[in-house]
């Protein structure tokens, strides 16, 4: 006999039944545990050399980026197509051109506790502007003072207006915020050590084997990161790097040689993905030289390249066709603007109008440096040369040799060289690059346009100058094309295609992306180990 | 021997000078310095002015060596320009990997080569023999990156038994396995050949023969007496090998991305790093005039009839 206590077999069943229904219910609405992000793990991340310096007033190279923005926060940060969104400032307003205003984000601290300041922003900017010390000084912007208001509220002001000024802040990891006073108290590890309000905080760095980062607790931007450490291990070989992808010693390569991304899109646990594009590899002409201070030369050289086959081949189809002087994710980029020609006949009647023919064939020294994608690259242009009848020699140098002589300096040992192949990653000196390429007086005005011997272009150097301050983004980027369209029209340089961004990571890495100006923002990854 | 030991180790100070000399002048003939490549295509004049004048770039050449070995006389070799840390340390950060794989691949390959090249000599043109020179010829025709790719991808990707590639600080010991077997194996054929080579010149002597009718073992004539007095050209080979290894083995460090002294010096010539640069070289030359001089007191251990004036 059952008491009240006791359920009876029919209430049972329903007991069971309402159950069943309840578990199914919420696992139908609730996704999956494997779908969201987990706290915890570590990722090794294989690099190929150590970041010079993660101190934020030496430039260290671009590994010091890959490190420096999980690190130190800008006020400032770039969006996934580039657009400019709110990170340590959650608004900002320009009273006049040459005012900003940052209305800064509260409740934020640095990885030792300390609370994040206004003070702490002009501090930072004022070493970076002004500072003795600084690798920057005077070089990130047109800055010509700060100024705190109140504790979350903080002035920059510029000596002249910079439509790029915001820009550049938002994709310059140099521009890391750092606490006040941080280079008298640094002592001796100023170069090594680094306090921010970024995701993470160095650990551990053994030169020359790896660098490791520990998720910092007093994140803003809490629940991430997720992981609780990174560990950047140095590998100074691609291949090496993609056998240790293969092995699972390393967990994501932020670059991957062309040639072998085919074997990880079909190897097991990988992942291949691609996210724009923002490389330009270019051939740039030393126009202050023969044969290149001859306009039809450069013209039929032009024409004379298969810029299509060369995305296919040597960049193995990971290319976008090459269009204006600016990359796809800037606003500045026109995609209307028409891809270059690839004629071979009209190359060869414009080299003989040059006066070279069989009997005097034209022939030149393409420098590159030393590296398996530009190796690929130049002997696939040496190739489609040869169709028209001219004979190019690659020369493969390492980076040092191949940049000195290039850089515009007053003396004359920069027309040794008469043609290089180099690459461009667009990132925060976008699109300042672009017309620095082509500036008088630039370190970096390789061709040599406006320059004694070099290539005149007025029109050029007044499209560049107009650009620099146009502060209205239609007109700007009218400038851009016509500055495209002007450089094309002297045929200074020849573009290959667009290099996608491409990256390979395993599976277990979860929500990996890449920015559109080569940012990792690892706080997103959580990694899925199965459990 | 102590008295000649002692004038040997004088005779480095004016050979670590000259050799100062030279490689302070090859590196800076080379087009490019520590700014053009830390600043690449984002430079500017101003930047790089700036960058070369703190890192004291713009001071005449004697100058700047003079200060350097003023450093240097006093155990000083200067901080790296590009990862900012004193010279000294980051070399003795890697060093010990160096030896390490020096030492691990040396043993392999006299493991398997010096047996192996004394069946070769006493079986001559016996199969074993055949095998040994073919192997010995394979084996010095591969090239040593080759190999170690092959490795990583049968013992590490295949069966994964060892690690593709790092630190001993990451995996422990485990992590020099491959790396030495590449180089070992790699050394190995060398081995084999000199080994048989000598062997060969002496098992024609008379005393083997002697040795031989007086009714001693094959094992005592072969390893006691026949080795014994072949091993000279062995260890000269050997002892060129370990000052080719303790400078670095660059290409298998590479491969197995260990960082050790190879790799170091390479990066600081691509970086133009000028103080470490010439640190590596000093301490590399260092290490090489003690292993020569260690080889030259052996020659008195394994033969008596040597003397040191």
């Amino acid at each position: 006999m059952s008491t009240s206590s006791q359920l009876r077999p029919r209430q049972l069943a329903g007991l069971a039944a309402v159950l069943a229904f309840v578990v199914a219910a919420g696992g139908a609405a609730s996704p999956s545990a494997a779908d969201s992000p987990r706290s915890g793990g570590s990722i090794n991340i294989a690099i190929v050399g150590d970041p010079g310096t993660i101190n934020p007033l030496k430039d260290g190279g671009i590994a010091d980026n890959y490190v420096s923005e999980l690190i130190r926060d800008r006020l400032v940060c770039s969006g996934r197509d580039g657009d400019i969104v709110p990170c340590l400032a959650t608004s900002w307003n320009t009273p006049n051109p040459t005012t900003f205003i940052f209305h800064l984000r509260r409740g934020v601290k640095f990885s030792n506790g300390a609370p994040f300041t206004a003070a702490d922003a002009k501090y930072t900017y004022d070493q970076i502007a002004f500072g003795k010390n600084s690798d920057f000084n005077g070089a990130e912007g047109p800055i010509k003072g700060t100024r705190v208001i109140d504790d979350h509220t903080f002035e920059i002001d510029l000596s002249h207006p910079d439509p790029y000024f915001l820009e550049y802040m938002s994709l310059n990891s140099d521009m890391g915020i750092i606490p006040q006073g941080w280079l008298s108290q640094c002592g001796q590890n100023c170069d090594t050590t680094v306090v921010g309000t970024g995701p993470f905080t160095v650990t551990e760095w053994v030169k020359g084997d790896h660098l490791t980062l520990q998720r910092n607790p007093n994140y803003w931007d809490s629940p991430r990161p997720y992981l609780h450490q990174i560990i950047f291990k140095v590998t100074p070989d691609p291949e090496a790097q993609v056998l240790q992808l293969k092995a699972g010693a390393a967990d994501i390569l932020f670059q991957v040689p062309f040639k072998d991304l085919q074997s990880l899109s079909q190897a097991p646990g990988i992942t291949v993905a691609k996210h724009g594009s923002g490389s330009m590899t270019e051939i740039i002409w030393n126009n202050r030289v023969a044969p290149f201070n001859n306009l039809k030369v450069r013209q039929a050289l032009s024409y004379a390249i298969d810029r299509n086959q060369i995305g296919r081949v040597a960049m193995y189809g990971y290319a976008d066709p090459m269009t204006d002087l600016l990359p796809p994710f800037h606003w500045g980029h026109d995609a209307s603007y028409p891809a270059p020609t690839y004629d071979p006949n009209k190359a060869k009647e414009l080299l003989a109008q040059a006066g070279y023919d069989a009997n005097r064939p034209l022939s030149f020294e393409l420098r590159i440096i030393n590296n398996q994608d530009f190796i690929d690259q130049a002997t696939l242009i040496q190739q489609q040369l040869q169709q028209i009848g001219v004979q190019v020699k690659v020369t493969p140098l390492d980076k040092a040799t191949f940049l000195a002589p290039m850089f515009f300096t007053k003396d004359a040992h920069n027309l040794t060289w008469q043609a290089g192949l180099e690459r461009y990653t667009f990132g925060a000196d976008t699109p300042s690059i672009v017309w620095q390429t082509y500036d008088t007086g630039s370190y970096i005005n390789f061709g040599g346009v406006n320059l004694p011997d070099g290539v005149k272009d007025s029109t050029l150097q007044n499209l560049i100058d107009r650009a620099k301050v146009e502060t209205d983004k239609t007109k700007a980027k009218a400038l851009f094309a016509q500055i495209s369209a002007q450089v094309d029209k002297d045929a200074l340089t020849v573009r290959l295609p667009w290099q996608n961004n491409v990256m390979a990571y395993r599976n277990r890495v979860q929500d990996f992306h890449v920015l559109a100006a080569f940012e990792y923002p690892l706080q997103y990854v959580w990694v899925n180990d199965g459990k | 021997m102590w008295t000649y030991a002692a004038r040997r180790m004088l005779l480095v100070v004016p050979v670590l000078l000259g050799l100062s000399i030279l490689v302070f002048l090859l590196i800076h003939l080379a087009p490019g310095d520590p700014v053009t490549v830390q600043l690449g295509i984002h430079a500017t004049a101003e930047t790089a002015a700036r960058l070369r004048s703190s890192l004291g770039l713009n001071a005449p050449l004697p100058v700047q060596y003079a200060l350097w070995l003023n450093r240097v006389v006093r155990l000083d070799l200067g901080t790296s320009l590009y990862a900012h840390a004193p010279v000294a340390e980051l070399i003795a950060q890697r060093f010990p990997t160096t030896l390490a794989l020096t030492v691990a691949s040396i043993l392999l390959s006299l493991v398997i080569g010096v047996p192996l090249g004394v069946v070769s000599a006493t079986r001559r043109d016996g199969i074993i023999d055949n095998v040994g020179r073919l192997f010995s010829i394979i084996d010095v025709s591969i090239p040593v990156f080759w190999l170690g790719f092959l490795l990583i991808l049968a013992f590490a990707i295949g069966i994964p038994v060892f690690p593709p590639g790092g630190s001993v600080s990451e995996y422990g010991p485990i992590a020099l396995v491959l790396p030495s077997v590449t180089l070992g194996a790699s050394f190995a054929g060398i081995v084999v050949r000199f080994t048989r080579a000598a062997m060969l010149e002496v098992l024609g002597e008379d005393y083997i023969r002697t040795a031989q009718a007086k009714g001693l073992s094959t094992f005592a004539v072969n390893y006691s007496h026949a080795l014994g007095n072949s091993l000279i050209p062995l260890v000269t080979v050997v002892g060129l090998q370990v000052g080719v290894l303790l400078s670095g083995a660059v290409l298998t460090e590479t491969v197995f991305s260990l960082p050790g002294l190879g790799l170091l010096m390479v990066g600081a010539v691509a970086a133009r790093d000028y103080p470490m640069v010439l640190g590596t070289v000093l301490f590399v030359a260092v290490l090489v005039v003690l292993v020569n001089l260690a080889v030259d007191l052996l020659y008195g251990v394994l033969d008596p009839r040597v003397r040191y004036e």
